[in-house]
This record gives C-alpha cells, sequence and structure tokens, in this order.
C-alpha cells in the first residue's frame, strides 16, 4: 500500500516536472505557432545562466530571477532575428521548425565550447532534503517545484484571462487575421509570447536541474518529454499541458514499479502513441486552425 | 637561367630530405571521442596518450623513429569512428591505431581494421565481443567486465554476506556486460540472490521510481553501474529517499568527480578499482609527474592512465618488433612482451585480452577512496 502510494506521488512529482518542460514549448506554439525546437536549449541556458550566478554569491532564488529574464529577452532575440524573418517572407511552417533546430545544434555546440562537456551542478540547499509526510517522502526540491509551478501557472492564466496583452495573445491563437483586423500589434505580441515562453523554458531548467546535473545535452530529454506532454494534452492547451504530464508522469512511475522497470521510457512512449491514435489531437486539444 | 637552376636545385634538394625525414617518422593513429557525452573519457585518454608520446620522442624515439599521432575525434557514434578509422588508414597511412572508448564503436571500427590487417589497441574499450572475433591484431590494453568483478564479487561475497542483491545499471554495453558478468560469479560462489534488475537509459536522471521499489524490496546490497554523474545522482536520490541498504558501483563512478557531484552520499559505497591518482608506487608517481608537468593538473578520471599505459605498450610491441611494416612481427612481439605500469604488470593472451590485471576494492569515508585491506 505504501508503495503504491509512493508510486503515485512520485509519479505526479514526475509528471509536474513533465509539465514543466512543455509549458514553454506549449505557449509558443499556441500563439506563435512554432514548434521550437531550441526549446530544451533555452532550458539549459537558464540552468548556465543561473549557476553562473550562484557561483558568483548571487543567491538561488534572486540568481534564478535575472537568469529567467535575461533567457526571456534571448527567446525575444530569436523571434526577432529569425522568426519574424521568415515570417514576413512568408515561409512555409517547416522554416521555423528548421530553424528552431539550427539553433538547437547552434546553441549546443556553443554551450560545449564556453561550458565544456563536464557536468556543473546548479547548488540549491534544499535540492536533496527529505521530507517525509505519513512515510511518503518526496525531496525539497520537488516541494519547491510544486509550489512554484502552481503560482507560475495561476499566474501566467490570470495574465491570459485578465490582461489586455494577454486577451490579445489569446485572440491571435483563435484568429490570426481577425486579431489584425482589430488593430491588434501583432509583432509586439509574438515578441511577449516568446518572451514568456522562454522564460517558462527557464523556469523550468532552474527547477529541474537541481535534481541532477547540468551539461550541454540536457535540453535533449526537455524537448523530447515536452514534446510527448504537448502531444498527449493537446498542442497549445496549457491546461493540456498539466494534465498530459501528470498522466505521462504516473504512466512511468507505475509501469517502472509494477511492469518491467527497464522498460519506464518505452510504457511513457507507448502511452503517447495510445493517445494519438485514440484523441489524435491530444486529451484537451483544439482543433488546428491555419494562422 | 641561373634563378631556374637554382629552383631545380632547391626542387631536389627537397625531394631528397623528404624521404629521410618520411623514414624516421611512425605515425600512430588515435580515434576518440573529443565531443560529445563522452568528451571527458576520450580527451583524458588522449592527453595520457600524448604525454607518452612526449617521453618517448624526448627519449630519442622509437629505435630513432619519432612516433607522430595523427588524432580524429568520434563523437562516441560509430559511423563517426569507422570515418576516422577510414581516413587514418587510405589517407594518412597509419599501421596502428590506438581507439577507441565505447564498445560500439571500437566495434565498428574493427571491422574495417580487421578487413584491412591494421593493428588496433583499444585502451578502453570492454565488450568481450571484441575479442572473441579472430582478429590476430587486436589487442586489448584494459580489463574486461569479468575481470573486474571477479575479485570484487568474491571481497563481497566474503566480506559482506549479502542474501539478497539488487541491479541498476545504465543499459549499454557497459551496463549490460558488468551485471552479466557480477551475476556469473555471485551465482558460481553461491552468493546472494537478485531480487531486482532495472537497465536505465542513458541519458535518464531521474531514478526515483526504481530507488522506490529497491527501499521497499529492501535488498541487502545494491549494485550500480554508471558514469561518475549519473552514480552520483543515483546516490544522492537514494539518501533523499532514506535507503540504507549497501551500495556497491562498478569502478566507472570511482572518479574525484563522483565524490565530488555525490557529496557525503557518497560515503561507504564499495569500488573495485584498478588505478586511481592516489596510489603512490613508482609507476604511477611516474605517470602523474608526467601528466601534471604537461597539463598543469592531476587527471580528471583514471582513463589517462589508460591511455598511457596503451602508448608504451604499442611503443614497446613496435620496438621489439623492429618496426610497424609487419603485421606478424607485430603481433608476436605483443604476445612476448612484458611491461610494467601504473595498473601492473602488462601480458597478452592469443586473442588479445591483457592477463591477470588485478582490482583492488575501494571505500569511500571521508570524501576519499580508501583501499579496502582483505585477510
Amino acid at each position: 500500500m505504501l508503495l503504491l502510494l509512493q508510486t503515485i506521488v512520485n509519479g505526479i512529482v514526475d509528471g509536474l516536472a513533465y509539465s514543466l518542460m512543455s509549458s514553454g514549448l506549449t505557449l509558443v506554439f499556441g500563439i506563435g505557432r512554432v514548434i521550437n525546437f531550441a526549446h530544451g536549449e533555452l532550458f539549459t541556458l537558464g540552468a548556465y545562466i543561473a549557476i553562473i550566478l550562484v557561483q558568483n554569491h548571487f543567491s538561488y532564488l534572486f540568481g534564478s530571477l535575472i537568469s529567467i529574464i535575461l533567457v526571456g529577452f534571448v527567446g525575444v532575440i530569436i523571434e526577432t532575428l529569425v522568426i519574424r524573418r521568415l515570417r514576413r517572407l512568408g515561409a512555409s511552417i517547416w522554416s521555423p521548425f528548421l530553424a528552431t533546430l539550427a539553433l538547437l545544434n547552434i546553441l549546443q555546440s556553443l554551450y560545449l565550447i564556453i561550458f565544456s562537456p563536464n557536468p556543473y551542478i546548479l547548488n540549491n540547499p534544499f535540492a536533496y532534503v527529505p521530507i517525509n509526510i505519513f512515510s511518503i517522502t518526496i525531496s525539497g526540491q520537488d516541494l519547491i517545484i510544486l509550489i512554484v509551478f502552481l503560482l507560475s501557472i495561476c499566474l501566467l492564466n490570470w495574465f491570459l484571462k485578465k490582461t489586455k496583452y494577454g486577451i490579445a495573445m489569446k485572440a491571435i491563437s483563435q484568429d490570426r487575421e481577425a486579431s489584425l483586423l482589430m488593430g491588434i500589434n501583432i509583432e509586439n505580441i509574438y515578441k511577449l509570447t516568446w518572451f514568456l515562453g522562454a522564460m517558462l523554458s527557464a523556469l523550468a531548467g532552474i527547477l529541474l536541474t537541481p535534481k541532477s546535473t547540468v551539461d550541454p545535452y540536457i535540453g535533449r530529454v526537455a524537448l523530447l518529454k515536452g514534446l510527448c506532454v504537448v502531444i498527449i494534452g493537446g498542442l497549445g492547451s496549457i491546461e493540456g499541458a498539466i494534465l498530459g504530464g501528470i498522466f505521462l508522469g504516473l504512466t512511468e512511475s507505475l509501469a517502472s514499479v509494477y511492469l518491467l522497470p527497464t522498460f519506464k521510457d518505452v510504457f511513457g512512449y507507448l502511452f503517447v502513441i495510445l493517445i494519438l491514435l485514440l484523441k489524435p489531437r491530444g486529451i484537451l486539444g483544439k482543433s488546428l486552425r491555419r494562422g | 637561367m641561373r634563378r631556374f637552376l637554382l629552383v631545380l636545385l632547391l626542387n631536389l634538394m627537397v625531394f631528397l630530405v623528404l624521404p629521410s625525414f618520411a623514414e624516421n617518422i611512425i605515425k600512430i593513429g588515435v580515434i576518440a571521442p573529443l565531443t560529445g557525452s563522452q568528451a571527458i573519457i576520450g580527451t583524458n585518454v588522449v592527453n595520457g596518450i600524448k604525454s607518452a608520446v612526449k617521453r618517448i620522442n624526448d627519449a630519442g624515439g622509437i629505435n630513432g623513429s619519432i612516433v607522430k599521432l595523427v588524432i580524429y575525434d568520434d563523437r562516441n557514434i560509430p559511423d563517426e569512428g569507422v570515418a576516422a578509422a577510414r581516413r587514418l588508414i587510405y589517407e594518412d597511412k597509419v599501421k596502428v591505431i590506438i581507439g577507441s572508448i565505447g564498445s560500439s564503436v571500437t566495434l565498428a571500427i574493427q571491422q574495417l581494421t580487421m578487413r584491412e590487417n591494421i593493428f588496433l589497441v583499444t585502451p578502453v574499450s570492454m565488450s568481450p565481443a571484441l575479442t572473441q572475433r579472430g582478429d590476430k591484431y587486436f589487442f586489448r590494453v584494459t580489463a574486461t567486465a569479468e575481470m573486474r568483478q571477479r575479485g570484487f564479487v568474491s571481497f563481497v561475497v566474503e566480506n559482506l554476506k549479502p542474501k539478497t542483491i539488487a541491479y541498476l545499471a545504465v543499459n549499454d554495453d557497459l551496463g549490460r556486460s558488468e551485471v552479466e558478468a557480477a551475476e556469473k560469479f555471485y551465482a558460481e560462489l553461491k552468493g546472494p540472490t537478485t531480487i531486482f534488475k532495472a537497465f536505465f537509459d542513458p541519458s535518464e536522471s531521474n531514478f526515483i521510481s526504481y530507488l522506490t521499489k529497491i527501499k521497499v524490496l529492501n535488498p541487502d546490497v545494491l549494485f550500480i553501474v554508471a558514469d561518475s554523474v549519473k552514480a552520483a545522482t543515483i546516490v544522492k536520490q537514494a539518501k533523499t529517499l532514506g535507503i540504507k541498504t549497501t551500495i556497491l558501483s562498478s569502478a566507472d563512478a570511482a572518479t574525484a568527480q563522483f565524490l565530488q557531484l555525490a557529496g557525503d552520499a557518497a560515503e561507504g559505497i564499495y569500488f573495485p578499482l584498478d588505478w586511481s591518482p592516489d596510489f603512490t608506487d613508482k609507476y604511477s608517481r611516474e605517470f602523474l609527474n608526467a601528466y601534471k608537468e604537461d597539463y598543469g593538473t592531476i587527471p580528471d578520471t583514471k582513463f589517462a592512465v589508460q591511455g598511457w599505459e596503451a602508448m608504451w605498450i604499442v611503443a614497446e610491441a613496435i620496438k621489439k618488433a623492429g618496426g610497424i611494416d609487419n603485421p606478424d612481427k607485430l603481433r608476436t612481439a605483443f604476445l612476448n612482451l612484458t611491461w610494467i605500469g601504473p595498473r601492473g604488470t602488462w601480458k597478452f593472451k592469443e586473442n588479445g585480452d591483457p592477463i591477470g590485471i588485478s582490482t583492488f576494492v575501494v571505500i569511500v569515508k571521508n570524501g576519499k577512496f580508501e583501499r579496502v585491506l582483505t585477510k
């Protein structure tokens, strides 16, 4: 019984981590209609900048905040220098796809040159502190993830529903042409979207990497799991991303404890395929419109 | 006219001089991952090789010939390894290659070197398949998983007397071969029964679900096979979950990096170890002094010593064979040589595996590896 409870808790904790990995991806896709393959590298960049700041005597909290904002601006730069130009050229949907894939490789190579392939640790005093609730154990970092993630989702929800810019973002995601006709400054909204999306990617990197280590290759897992969650939850849906993450985390956790441990990832991906077969647009997916 | 003659003369000189230079150079190819996830190991191995070459050349080379290295990166990808081997064999015309790190890469390179009768000496790859193909020109300057596990397993059975064991290993040739070897020897010695066995993806960094199961099963010992980084993450996560089981690790995580990353979660973990920078024998000191002189620090991993030893052994064999042009002579030289290095005395079997490289058992105490002395 204890094993089952602990396994479920593990699954939810992992699931929230996966949702977190996918939230930046979802936002940029939902509004900008770009699958950002460089998402994993922004995740890594967030962790690296935070590490540099923490090593230079910033606190984990303050260093993280600065890092998140800086990566947000990197997102804006990507949108301004790459994505916007492609959009203006009237390029096909494949162009941003390939461009962000190229960015993935460029950024990864840059990390290799600057930081070497050696792993770094993002030091956080709570990362490995065990917290026991009714003999179920989670780590201090898990608790931080839970709190910060819920807070940021609430904040994002409030922003999208209550503010002028948020409403404009939603409007664009629903109908780009109509939004243009209504006088929404679409370029600024795209910039804002990338700013927020990149910030979420960095936030995920900062919250999740204290549980292991940081090297130039960790972005791959963030991208892959993020994409899985996005597929399960439905492209562009934040609520879907949360549900999708938790479903994926629970599937992996339960399968690895009660079925075959070696096939943990296999069960996760099987679940993704199953969802694609049963609900091709994801659990909460909306129908896609040509933006 | 005079200018023309001068040019002609200069050209002639170049032609006359060049071949005599070429005769005095022995080219050795090196293939290792210098970028990518295994770059730390690759760089360390190549540094060890370079340090050895520097000492060999300073002492007048091999039978008067200067050793020149041609080094290519394989990024730990088999295809890239084969491409590098192709360049070494067909363009650089090398007869001896030292490489590579990952067994999958070395196995791919071996396909080519076998066909072309080129010598392949691996400083790191452990897959048993490498010496089971009947490659006459292949030698392994490292202990196989079986050699590393044999002594360690009997130590565990005699001293820790576990009844049950759990395995958590990386899902590649390293993890598979270490676990297979350990299980084989435990069965031979009627040791602990296996109650849990899982292989995780090499990119995995979250081991909580495996460890949750292990905590509930509560085995007497847990054997982990992973590189330093993953192993550190595993033991830290195990500590968070409150797992009290005695942890055994493969030699791969016995590095300064592991100690630094794992912190106090590393305390009390047992390793089989063939070499550590803490060794103070004459041969280890010689290596460490050379390394410090060349790079200003002691090596990050034990793999540097493996590059160093592989290069010295290759040089020794070439010296005995009197050159690299006759592969059969070179093979005979390998089979007859005895060379003592930091890891012990090297001799080779017919199939290319070393004979009798022993491992020590170490335990982490107060953040340091301490040798466990057995009765």
